[in-house]
């Protein structure tokens, strides 16, 4: 259950960083991919940290 | 039937004072209510029990100093002696939760913590608690927390954003934690009582003595996830007080 959330959280917090990036810099796709990745990288990083 | 036996049911809001300001809905909910009920209910306890303290400690003053003592051992464990300050609004996030979980067990109740924005609200002051704490006693050094030890200079750039994201999925993760466990453990309770109207009549006896298990272990998780909501608490606040 946690490492669940962890990784839930940590995709979360990357999409939602990405679309506002993408917002405010016009760069429709761009900085979502490289974000979800990143958020994806910290969510496993996270769990394999337990 | 379908309306009243939907699982989900049990977690709706039923305003029972309409209350508006400025455009804006204040009205008086049952989560309110049962989240005043539980401070109410902590404040007694504490209240009652510590009334007449005495060295030989009557039965509830003993519960009392009991929970107090678990909280300061965990800080004392997690965070060191620098804990100290933060003790009260770790000690009363845990009794909150708690009394707001077991709340939600009896019947007819409501869970006030199956709410991700109640969770959210309780996890995002822990989070401004460990940003501020750790911006005024460290500085910009602070910000080292997102540098690993030993990190080589060309991988540093990605582990730092990487650092970031972990940093900010904190509160999110605290909160969907505590609330994912209330709401799927009250929806399986619902679904096994249901199965005592939908089965055939031979088997209708059959799911009630799982019940009773279920509900004892909804109890335990209840209390679980009030102590591990606060000592991931404690960890991020040794993160702040005392950094590396």
């Amino acid at each position: 259950m946690k490492a669940a959330t962890d990784l839930v959280s940590c995709v979360l917090v990357g999409t939602i960083i990405g679309v506002y990036l993408d917002k405010w810099l016009h760069s429709s796709p761009l900085c979502l991919i490289i974000c979800i990745l990143l958020g994806s990288a910290a969510g496993f990083k996270a769990i394999m940290k337990k | 039937m379908t309306q009243h036996h939907n699982p989900l049911s049990q977690f709706e809001l039923k305003t029972i004072l309409p209350l508006d300001i400025a455009g804006l809905d204040f009205s008086f909910t049952n989560s309110g209510l049962l989240m005043f009920v539980a401070i109410a209910l902590i404040s007694a306890f504490f209240a009652l029990s510590l009334r007449k303290a005495s060295i030989v400690p009557s039965r509830l003053q003993v519960s009392a100093e009991m929970l107090y003592r678990m909280i300061t051992d965990m800080m004392k464990q997690n965070v060191g002696e620098g804990g100290k300050p933060f003790i009260p609004i770790i000690f009363t996030t845990f009794m909150f939760i708690m009394t707001c979980n077991l709340l939600g067990m009896l019947p007819y109740s409501f869970t006030a913590t199956s709410h991700i924005i109640v969770t959210f609200t309780l996890a995002i002051i822990i989070f401004l608690l460990v940003t501020i704490v750790g911006f005024a006693k460290h500085g910009l050094h602070f910000l080292s927390l997102f540098k690993p030890d030993g990190t080589p200079a060309w991988l540093a750039p990605l582990l730092i954003v990487i650092e970031l994201f972990t940093f900010l999925a904190r509160p999110i993760s605290l909160s969907l934690r505590l609330a994912a466990n209330m709401i799927a453990g009250h929806v399986m309770l619902k679904v096994m009582a249901g199965f005592v109207i939908t089965l055939m009549v031979v088997l209708k006896p059959l799911p009630i003595p799982l019940m009773v298990i279920l509900i004892g272990f909804e109890i335990f998780v209840a209390i679980l996830q009030a102590y591990i909501f606060t000592i991931l608490s404690c960890v991020y606040l040794n993160d702040a007080v005392n950094l590396h």
